[in-house]
């Protein structure tokens, strides 16, 4: 089922729509919030919380949703993303859950400091310029937070294959980017 | 300033979330986690104003218990027929008259329910975890202590010790079933060979995946080895896949015939959890006692269905519950019986559903596909009817 058949299911039959919607996006969405929540002080119920308010939000607000902008897969996976870095700063401050309503399932605007925006959209570019199967494994051990056991799996690899390949691949950048690539995670 | 690696993907487009997500499928979460979310979903859709929106899920099993407790008294009866006279609730005696008022409330505060456990108590995310493994977790009776006769897990004789004032426990009764559970069959299947059949499941998608990500690979690249490819892939996925996926004439994937062979996988996958699931429950209501003897006593509410039996009672009436358990019953079953606090999820009840019964007992809305709409609660037919009449 295409988005538009998904988003007309959604507006006419909303209860056959959200299941459609959950059974296409559920998995996605879960890997993405768990991939930013994975070594955080979140429990797996803030991931299931963070999946469940993205699509609810989603619901909601489907108006404000632009088809021809980016695909609801796209959409979702950065509104899971932006949420899942909210939580992880509530719970690292000590803080209870977040609202629906909260600002961090917002698509996110430019960011006010074009310097730094234009940092990010660079080593993107750079990230996508990558060779397969580099670009996967980057994207995901630091998208999905998988770990270097399952992407060899994934992607047939062995995993000292894995570990080299993203080592390699995280020093190219840090290379071109003159060391503003910093080694550690959150 | 730096960026971090997991923050190397904050700048990227949609169209290239989009690229990369089509490239790198995420591993399927297990059948309990999606319905986990699902119920998550629905509960933050029926809040607000987004109540008139979204179809609602109803609660059989709690409009069942509400039924229940209105049989056991004409002023609740009564109120079903009439709500316009609510007062006429504080009619009822004893301690019918605290349990009646936590069970019609909508929101159930009061009902200590299994999965109130502490948040530093609860599994912190690590790398497998929510995924399909959780299918090996089966849960056991363990923590079982034995109290005044009746064997308890540890929670709820915590519940009991630790209760101040009116506390209202939802105790599910289940059998510690002596026999393995690898071989338990239902419906004709071993539940052993299904978990095998799931596995095996599970792998054919992983090599299905694999081989997809390859075959796209191949696809969207003129500078790649396929036969290097190839050697790579049969050590991976073997040769008969490849075979059947792979045109040699043409030195292409068949990506629509992989792609069709996964969505096949994932909906067996579906499947064979929910078969998992149903042998579960079956295997822990085996042997289970009839608890119609203990809902004939006043002060217990009982809901029985699909093989899921929940008492409602007052938490300081626990010594006389046990006491009441132990007249009725004979030891041999009491020792394959456990008692532990029943979770709303077992019941499929979340704390924002409201109760939806007619009178008489019928059921009138399905409870998140537990529940055919027809069922009435089979303990308490006999009294509903004398109630009604």
């Amino acid at each position: 089922m295409d988005d538009h058949e998904l988003l007309r299911l959604l507006r006419e039959d909303p209860s056959v729509g959200m299941d459609m919607l959950m059974k296409k996006y559920t998995s996605l969405l879960y890997s993405v919030a768990r991939g930013r929540l994975a070594g955080t002080k979140c429990h797996s119920s803030d991931v299931e919380d963070c999946v469940a308010d993205v699509f609810a939000k989603f619901y909601t607000e489907l108006e404000h949703y632009d088809e021809s902008r980016s695909s609801i897969g796209a959409y979702l996976a950065v509104m899971a993303r932006n949420h899942a870095i909210d939580i992880a700063k509530m719970r690292s401050r000590g803080g209870e859950n977040l609202s629906i309503d909260d600002e961090s399932l917002e698509i996110p605007q430019p960011l006010p400091d074009v310097g730094e925006a234009e940092l990010r959209r660079e080593v993107m570019r750079a990230v996508m310029e990558l060779d397969e199967p580099d670009r996967s494994i980057l994207f995901r051990k630091y998208y999905y937070g998988e770990p270097s056991k399952t992407i060899a799996k994934r992607l047939g690899l062995s995993v000292s294959n894995v570990d080299t390949r993203a080592h390699r691949a995280i020093e190219r950048l840090r290379k071109r980017f003159g060391g503003k690539i910093n080694e550690n995670k959150t | 300033m730096k960026i971090r690696l997991d923050e190397i993907f904050d700048g990227a487009t949609g169209d290239e979330i989009a690229v990369l997500v089509a490239d790198n499928p995420a591993m399927p979460v297990s059948g309990k986690v999606a319905a986990s979310i699902k119920r998550r979903v629905q509960k933050r859709l029926f809040r607000g104003k987004e109540r008139a929106v979204y179809p609602r899920v109803r609660v059989a099993l709690l409009s069942a218990a509400l039924v229940a407790l209105l049989t056991l008294s004409v002023f609740g009866v009564a109120r079903l027929l009439d709500k316009d006279e609510p007062q006429k609730r504080n009619n009822a005696g004893g301690g019918i008259h605290s349990l009646s008022e936590l069970l019609g409330r909508d929101d159930f505060d009061g009902i200590l329910w299994g999965d109130e456990t502490p948040r530093s108590d609860k599994e912190e995310i690590s790398d497998e975890s929510g995924r399909g493994d959780e299918i090996s977790g089966i849960p056991e009776p363990d923590g079982v202590v034995e109290w005044n006769g009746i064997n308890l897990d540890v929670m709820l004789m915590s519940a009991i010790e630790s209760s101040e004032g009116v506390k209202v426990l939802a105790v599910t009764v289940s059998s510690t079933n002596s026999g393995s559970l690898a071989d338990f069959v239902y419906n004709g299947r071993r539940y052993g060979s299904v978990i095998a059949e799931y596995r095996e499941c599970l792998d054919r998608a992983g090599e299905l995946t694999t081989l997809r990500k390859f075959a796209k690979l191949c696809e969207s690249r003129d500078d790649i080895e396929t036969d290097a490819i190839l050697d790579k892939l049969t050590a991976e996925v073997g040769e008969e896949l490849i075979k059947k996926y792979f045109d040699s004439d043409k030195g292409e994937f068949d990506i629509v015939g992989i792609d069709e062979a996964l969505s096949s996988a994932e909906t067996e996958l579906g499947m064979l959890e929910d078969e998992i699931e149903n042998i579960e429950k079956m295997y822990y209501s085996a042997n289970l006692p009839d608890l119609s003897l203990l809902a004939e006593k006043k002060g217990y509410y009982v809901v029985e269905n699909a093989g899921v039996r929940v008492v409602f009672l007052e938490c300081d009436k626990a010594e006389a519950f046990a006491a009441d358990i132990c007249s009725l019953y004979s030891e041999k079953i009491l020792s394959d019986s456990f008692f532990r606090l029943a979770s709303q999820a077992d019941l499929g009840i979340e704390d924002t559903d409201e109760p939806d019964v007619m009178p008489g007992g019928v059921v009138t809305q399905i409870s998140q596909g537990y529940i055919p709409d027809d069922v009435t609660t089979p303990i308490f037919d006999d009294k509903v009817d004398e109630a009604v009449e």
